[in-house]
C-alpha cells in the first residue's frame, strides 16, 4: 500500500534533470504524471531510489503546431491532447485515444510521456502514434535523437530509451487535407485491462484513391502493434470492401486467452473494431481531413 | 523535503517524507479528514481533491508534488458555515447514503460544473466515472448535480 | 448536525478520522496462496502468541461454528489466499509497512481446491476430515409427479462477488487498563462485541463497542474478523490505542464474499403451465472455514425455491463445502438472490418449452391466498399483486415492440426478511428533548428518519426534538444489527414499542397522556422485541429489464425498472434511493462483478475496478415503482433493502437471452458466451 523510502527532485530545467538521471541512473526514474510509478511502488512492483519529477519543465508541457508536424511535449496531461481542439480536428484518433483513457481524473493526472514510455502493450496513444508514424525525441547528457515510433516498441514493457534518456517530446506529422483517423477500444469495465483497441489512420488521394492506410492495435499482443497495409495504395476504398482489410488487420494481432476473452473472441473484438475504426476513418477523410 | 502548499486559501509549509502520498499529508498532517481512501489501484476517488481548480486523485500523488500549488478539499468547499450549492444539492436530492463517496463525488462534480455549467445527463455520468459510489445507484447524485448547475444558473449561489 | 450534512462537509467520523494520542497502526502480514503447509513463521505477532478461534456471530449466526474453526492466525496450513499468519505494528501505517518485510513466513504450497463442484469429490483440504462436504441435508419430501407432462431440468452457478463498499473494514481499539473500549465500521455492533469476548475470552462487561460512521457494508460487515481480535490483542499487550485499515487487495482476499452457488434443478409441470413440484440439488461453496450463516445457506436458497408461486411438492438436496477461499458471507440478499436466481431461469424455460408468455405462466402459478411452501415457507396471495406489477411495469408494450439485438426479461419474487431475534431500542427523556438508541445502526440507510417519524407519529411530539444516538453498546442492553431487509421492520417495530411504553409511563404518573407532560419529565424506556411470525412481512417484488445486445456480446441496459411492495414506506425517497442503489448491484452482479482466481488460486480480480464496482456511465437510469401494502405491524414496515439483488438479475438475463438466442445458466456473465464461435 506504501512505496519504500526514495528520494525526489522536481527540476524547472532539463538539463538539470538530465545531470540528475546520469547521476542516479540505475536507482532513478523518471516521474512525469506519476500514476504508473506509484501505482507499481505502492504495490512494491519496483522499489526505485530516486524520483526526478519532470512535470515543472515548461518546455514539456506544450501541445503545438509546428507546420510539418503536431508538437505533443511528454508532460502533457492526456485531458489536455483530449480537449484541445487543435488534435481534435486534425488529429482526431489521438484525442479519441486520450479520451479513452482510465477516467477523467486519471486523465488530469497521466502524461503522454508516460503513457508513452511504459511500453504495455495495453496503453492507448502508443497505437495512435504508431498507425500515425510519429517519432519520438529523447534528450540524453549528449543530445537528442530522434527515433521512430515504429522502431520504439521491443517487447512486454521494453522499450528503446536508453538509460539516462528522457522523451521530451512526441512528433506527429502534419495530417494532409485528405486524411483521417479513429480510434476505438473495448473494455469490459473501466479501469481494468482493456480487451483490444484499434486506430484507423489513412489519408487519400485528389481523387480519392488511398494513399496511404494504417492501423495501430492495443491488447492485441506482447506490444503494441503498427499494422501498415501498403498494399492497398493506389486502391479505391469502393474497390476494396472495408470487411476485407479489417480481416487482414486481425492477422497482424496475436492476442493471448485471459480474464477479457478468449484469443479467438479478442480477433472477433479487433475484427470489428478495425471495421468500425476504418469506416469512420474514412468518413472523415472523405469530409476534408485537415481544415 | 519542505514544501509550501497552498490549502483551502490557507498556507502551509511543512516538512514531509518523499513517499508520503498526499491524500496521508491531507489527512494524518494537516487532519483534514474529509478527503477519504477508498482503494489502493487509484479506482475509486474517494480522495478526490482540487490542485489548481482541477480534480485530481490525491493517492496517486506524493505531498512533495503538491508544493506551490493550490489545493481545495471538501473542507474548503464551503464558506464557514453556509454550504456550497453542490452541498446543499446532494442533502436536497439524496445525492448519498453512507456518505464515504460522497466529499469525492462534490469535488469532481464541483470540478465538473466549472468547466461546464449545464452538462446534460451523459456528460455528467461520464464526468463523475473516475468515482465510484456503492450505495445509490448514482440517479440521485446525478439529480443532485443537474440540481446545482440550474441552482448556478437560475442565480443562487 | 445532521449526518448527512456532516457528510457533505467531509465531517463525517468515519474510524479512519479517529485519532488517539500514542497511537499504533497494525499491518497484518497474509498467506500469499490459497493453500500451503505453512513451515515457518518469525518475527511479529503470530498463532505462537494469540492461539484463538473466531466465534459465529453476526448475520446467520446460529452460535456454533462447524468442526474447523477460523484462527485468529493460520497455524500449520494455510486455508486461503489472504488469510492471517501474523501482525506487526508501529506509530504510523507506513513504517508498519516497512516492518512487514521482517516477518520471515515460509510456505510449501500446495494445489488448492476453490470451487463447490469441484470440492465435492476433491481431497479434503482440512488435514483429518474426510471429505470437503460440511453439511448435507435433504428439505422438504420426495414425491412422484406421476401427472407432470413436462418435465424440464438445467443447471446453475452464481460466482462469488465482494461487497466492496466504497469504506473497507477498519477498527480502532483502546485498552484502558480494565476495558476495551471499541470504535469499528459495522453493520452489528452487539456482534463484534460478543465477538471479541468470545475470541478473547473476556466477560461481556470489559468491552465497550462503539458504532463509528460506516461507509456502507452490503453483508460484510457484520461477522467477527481476526484482525479485530489482534488489534484488541495488541492494545491490552502495549497499554495503547490500536488501529487497524484494510485496504481494498486486502479487502478482496480477506473479507468475506457472497454467492458462489451452484444449483441444478429439475421442474414438473402441466402443459397448461401449472408446476406440480420441483427438486433440487444447492451447493454452497463456504470457504475455508464454516459459520452458522455458511451452513445454513443451502437450506436458506432450497426453503425459498418456490418464492410467490403455489408449487406444492418440494424435495431439495442442500450441501454446503469447503474451499480454500475466504469463509462466505452474506452479500446484499445473501441466499435470496440465488433463489430467485435458479427459479426465474426455471419459469422462463418452463415459458419457452409451452410457448406461453412468461407473464403468463407466472400469473398462472400463483398463489391466492395464505400459501405454506413445501418447505414451511409461508406466502400471502401473490396473483394480483403480480397482475398490477406487469401492467405498472408496461411489461405487455415494451414485450410487443420489435425486437432485433433487443430483448426483456420480468422476473418475480418473495422477499423474505430476516427477522430472528428482533431489535432493541432504548428512549430517554430528558430536558424536553428525547433520546433515542437503537441495537444496530445505520450505514448508509439514514435510521434516524424513521426513527424520528415513528416517535413523531406514537408520542405526538415534533420530529426536532429527537436525538438518535450513534451506535453504543455502554449505552442499551442488547441488540442485532442491521442486515436481511429488516431494520424498518424490526427495529421500527421497536421503536414503536419503545414509545408506546413511554406514553404509558406518563399516564401512570400523570393519569393521562399529553406531549408536554412527557417532554417535562424524565421517562426511559428500552425493547427488545419478539420474534416476527407474520406472512404479511414476506412481500412481494418484480422487475422488468430492457437490453440491447450488440455484435460482440456487449450488453447495454436500457431500462431497469422496479415494483415492489414495500410495506407503509416511511419514507418514499429513501426507499427509492434504496431500490436504485440496490439495482446497480443487480444490474453489476451479472454483467461486471466477480472474484476470479486462477487455478493456482491468485486473485485476478485485484482492484476495486477488476472485481467490477460499475462507474455511472457503466449504468442506466432507473424506474423505481413501489407499492404500498401495509403489514399488519402497527407501523406497516416491510423490507426492501435486498429486493432489487434479488429481483434484477432474472430479469436482466431474460433480457439477453431474448436478445441473443443464448440461454443462460451461469453469472457473472462474459460476453463471450453471448456471440457464436468465429466464423
Ligand atoms: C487505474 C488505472 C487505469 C489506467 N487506464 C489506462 C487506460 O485506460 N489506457 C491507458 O493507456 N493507460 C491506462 N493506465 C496506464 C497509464 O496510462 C500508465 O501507467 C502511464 O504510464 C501513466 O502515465 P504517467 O504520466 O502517470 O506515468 P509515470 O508514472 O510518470 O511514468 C510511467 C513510466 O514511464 C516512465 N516515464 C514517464 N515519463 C517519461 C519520460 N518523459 N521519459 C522517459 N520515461 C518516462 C517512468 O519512468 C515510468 O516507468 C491506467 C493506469 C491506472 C493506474
Ligand atoms: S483512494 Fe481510491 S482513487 Fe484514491
Ligand atoms: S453514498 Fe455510500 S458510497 Fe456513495
Amino acid at each position: 500500500m506504501y512505496p519504500p523510502s526514495f528520494d525526489y527532485a522536481a527540476p524547472d530545467d532539463l538539463d538539470e534533470a538530465l545531470k540528475l538521471l546520469e547521476l542516479h541512473n540505475e536507482d532513478a526514474k523518471i516521474m512525469t504524471g506519476g500514476v504508473g510509478l506509484i501505482n507499481a511502488m505502492k504495490h512494491h512492483v519496483i522499489k526505485p531510489g530516486f524520483l526526478i519529477d519532470i512535470s515543472r519543465i515548461r518546455e514539456l508541457g506544450l501541445i503545438g503546431d509546428h507546420g510539418g508536424y503536431l508538437s505533443i511535449g511528454a508532460a502533457v496531461k492526456v485531458a489536455e491532447l483530449q480537449r484541445s481542439d487543435l488534435v481534435k480536428r486534425n488529429y482526431t484518433a489521438l484525442s479519441e485515444a486520450a479520451g479513452a483513457i482510465a477516467d477523467p481524473l486519471l486523465r488530469n493526472m497521466i502524461s503522454v510521456g508516460g503513457n508513452v514510455c511504459t511500453g504495455n502493450p495495453d496503453d492507448d496513444l502508443p497505437p495512435v502514434f504508431l498507425s500515425m508514424d510519429a517519432q519520438y525525441i529523447l534528450a540524453g547528457r549528449n543530445g537528442r535523437r530522434v527515433i521512430d515510433a515504429d522502431g520504439f516498441y521491443l517487447g512486454h514493457m521494453s522499450t528503446a530509451i536508453r538509460p539516462g534518456e528522457i522523451l521530451v517530446e512526441v512528433r506527429v506529422p502534419r495530417q494532409t487535407e485528405r486524411s483521417g483517423s479513429a480510434y476505438i477500444k473495448r473494455e469490459l469495465r473501466q479501469n481494468d485491462h482493456l480487451v483490444a483497441g484499434v486506430a484507423a489512420s489513412i489519408s487519400l488521394e485528389e481523387d480519392g484513391r488511398y494513399k496511404r492506410l494504417a492501423f495501430g492495435l492495443s491488447g492485441s499482443g506482447n506490444t503494441s502493434i503498427h499494422a501498415r497495409l501498403p498494399k492497398f495504395t493506389g486502391s479505391r476504398p469502393v474497390d476494396v470492401p472495408v470487411g476485407d482489410i479489417a480481416k487482414m488487420v486481425v492477422e497482424e494481432a496475436s492476442p493471448l486467452s485471459d480474464r477479457q476473452g478468449s484469443a479467438s473472441y479478442k480477433r472477433k473484438v479487433i475484427l470489428v473494431l478495425a471495421r468500425e475504426a476504418l469506416t469512420l476513418a474514412l468518413q472523415r477523410a472523405e469530409q476534408g481531413g485537415q481544415k | 523535503m519542505k514544501i509550501s502548499v497552498n490549502f483551502n486559501g490557507r498556507n502551509v509549509d511543512a516538512d514531509v517524507e518523499p513517499r508520503k502520498l498526499l491524500v496521508d499529508f491531507i489527512r494524518d498532517d494537516l487532519h483534514l479528514t474529509g478527503t477519504h481512501v477508498g482503494c489502493d489501484t487509484s479506482s475509486c476517488g474517494a480522495c478526490t481533491i482540487l490542485l489548481d481548480g482541477v480534480a485530481v486523485k490525491s493517492c496517486t500523488m506524493f505531498a512533495v508534488q503538491a508544493n506551490n500549488r493550490n489545493i481545495t478539499t471538501i473542507e474548503g468547499l464551503s464558506k464557514g458555515d453556509e454550504l456550497h450549492r453542490l452541498q446543499s444539492a446532494f442533502i436536497e436530492e439524496g445525492g448519498l447514503q453512507c456518505g464515504y463517496c460522497t466529499p469525492g463525488m462534490i469535488m469532481t462534480s464541483a470540478w465538473l460544473l466549472s468547466n461546464n455549467a449545464a452538462p446534460t445527463e451523459k456528460e455528467i455520468r461520464n464526468g463523475i466515472s473516475g468515482n465510484l459510489c456503492r450505495c445509490t445507484g448514482y440517479d440521485s447524485i446525478i439529480r443532485s448535480i443537474q440540481k446545482a448547475s440550474s441552482d448556478r444558473r437560475g442565480g443562487r449561489k | 448536525m445532521e449526518a448527512t450534512e456532516r457528510f457533505v462537509r467531509g465531517q463525517g467520523r468515519y474510524v479512519g478520522d479517529i485519532e488517539l494520542p500514542g497511537m499504533l497502526h497494525l499491518a497484518i502480514i497474509r498467506s500469499k496462496y490459497a493453500r500451503a503447509r505453512l513451515l515457518r513463521v518469525e518475527g511479529g505477532i503470530s498463532g505462537r502468541d494469540l492461539s484463538a478461534v473466531i466465534p459465529d456471530v453476526g448475520e446467520g449466526a446460529r452460535g456454533e461454528s462447524w468442526k474447523i474453526k477460523q484462527p485468529v492466525f493460520a497455524t500449520g496450513q494455510v486455508n486461503y489466499l489472504g488469510q492471517p499468519v501474523a501482525a506487526v505494528y508501529a506509530d504510523n501505517r507506513y513504517l508498519a509497512e516497512d516492518l512487514m518485510d521482517s516477518v520471515d513466513v515460509s510456505y510449501e504450497p500446495m494445489q488448492p481446491v476453490l470451487d463447490e463442484q469441484e470440492a465435492m469429490t476433491a481431497e479434503p483440504i482440512h488435514p483429518g476430515l474426510n471429505s470437503n462436504v460440511a453439511t448435507d441435508q435433504f428439505i422438504g419430501k420426495d414425491f412422484e409427479a406421476k401427472d407432470a407432462e413436462v418435465v424440464l431440468d438445467d443447471a446453475f452457478k452464481i460466482g462469488r462477488i465482494a461487497t466492496d463498499p466504497i469504506e473497507t473494514r477498519g477498527i480502532l481499539v483502546n485498552y484502558d487498563g480494565s476495558r476495551l473500549n471499541v470504535w469499528v465500521s459495522t453493520q452489528a455492533m452487539f456482534s463484534i462485541r460478543n465477538g471479541l469476548c468470545a475470541t478473547l475470552g473476556l466477560p461481556i462487561t470489559s468491552v465497550r463497542v462503539m458504532q463509528a460512521d460506516t461507509g456502507g457494508a452490503f453483508g460484510s460487515k457484520s461477522a467477527m474478523y481476526p484482525e479485530y481480535a489482534i488489534a484488541a490483542f495488541v492494545s491490552m499487550k502495549t497499554h495503547r490505542p490500536v488501529k487497524w485499515l484494510e485496504s481494498r487487495k486486502e479487502h478482496l482476499t480477506a473479507s468475506r464474499p457472497g454467492r458462489g452457488v451452484s444449483g441444478s434443478m429439475k421442474l414438473f409441470a402441466k402443459r397448461d403451465g401449472t408446476v406440480i413440484g420441483l427438486k433440487g440439488e444447492i451447493i454452497v461453496n463456504g470457504g475455508a472455514y464454516l459459520d452458522g450463516l455458511a451452513r445454513f445457506s443451502p437450506m436458506f436458497i432450497g426453503m425459498q425455491l418456490t418464492g410467490p408461486y403455489a408449487i406444492r411438492n418440494g424435495y431439495v438436496r442442500a450441501i454446503s463445502v469447503v474451499t480454500n477461499t475466504p469463509p462466505l458471507g452474506p452479500y446484499r440478499g445473501a441466499g435470496r438472490p440465488e433463489a430467485a436466481f435458479f427459479r426465474e431461469r426455471m419459469m422462463d424455460l418452463l415459458a419457452d418449452e409451452l410457448k406461453l408468455d412468461p407473464a403468463e405462466i407466472r400469473i398462472k402459478n400463483a398463489t391466492d391466498q395464505v400459501f405454506t411452501n413445501p418447505f414451511g415457507m409461508r406466502i400471502i396471495g401473490s396473483r394480483q399483486f403480480m397482475t398490477e406489477a406487469f401492467d405498472s411495469l408496461e411489461y405487455y408494450r415494451l414485450a410487443r415492440e420489435p425486437n432485433g439485438r433487443r430483448g426483456v426479461g420480468i422476473s418475480c419474487f418473495v422477499l423474505v426478511p430476516a427477522l430472528m431475534e428482533g431489535e432493541s431500542c432504548k428512549l430517554k427523556v430528558d430536558n424536553g428533548r428525547i433520546k433515542a438508541w437503537l441495537g444496530g445502526n445505520s450505514h448508509g440507510q439514514a435510521h434516524e428518519v424513521f426513527v424520528r417519524k415513528l416517535i413523531g407519529s406514537t408520542l405526538d411530539v415534533p420530529t426536532g426534538v429527537v436525538d438518535v444516538q450513534p451506535g453504543d453498546t455502554d449505552m442499551i442492553t442488547s441488540g442485532v444489527g442491521v442486515w436481511g431487509s429488516r431494520s424498518a421492520i424490526v427495529a421500527g417495530y421497536a421503536t414503536v414499542l419503545a414509545s408506546q411504553m413511554l406514553k404509558e409511563k406518563v399516564v401512570k404518573t400523570k393519569g393521562l397522556y399529553t406531549p408536554e407532560y412527557l417532554l417535562a419529565g424524565n421517562y426511559e424506556a428500552e425493547v427488545l422485541n419478539e420474534k416476527f411470525d407474520d406472512p404479511s412481512l414476506n412481500s412481494f417484488g418484480a422487475n422488468l429489464v430492457t437490453v440491447e445486445v450488440d455484435e460482440l456480446g456487449e450488453v447495454t441496459v436500457e431500462e431497469c425498472r422496479s415494483y415492489y411492495d414495500v410495506g407503509n414506506a416511511l419514507n418514499r425517497e429513501m426507499v427509492k434511493g434504496q431500490i436504485a442503489g440496490g439495482m446497480a448491484q443487480g444490474i453489476s452482479s451479472v454483467l461486471y462483478e466477480g472474484l476470479i482466481f486462477a487455478k493456482d488460486g491468485t486473485l485476478l480480480t485485484d482492484s476495486i475496478a477488476s472485481a467490477g464496482v460499475p462507474p455511472a456511465r457503466e449504468l442506466p437510469h432507473f424506474v423505481t415503482g413501489i407499492t404500498e401494502h401495509p403489514s399488519s405491524l402497527p407501523h406497516g414496515a416491510k423490507g426492501v433493502g435486498e429486493a432489487p439483488t434479488i429481483g434484477v438479475p432474472p430479469a436482466l438475463v431474460r433480457a439477453i437471452e431474448k436478445a441473443t438466442g443464448v440461454r443462460i445458466r451461469n453469472i457473472p456473465l462474459h460476453p463471450e458466451v453471448l456471440i457464436g464461435p468465429e466464423k
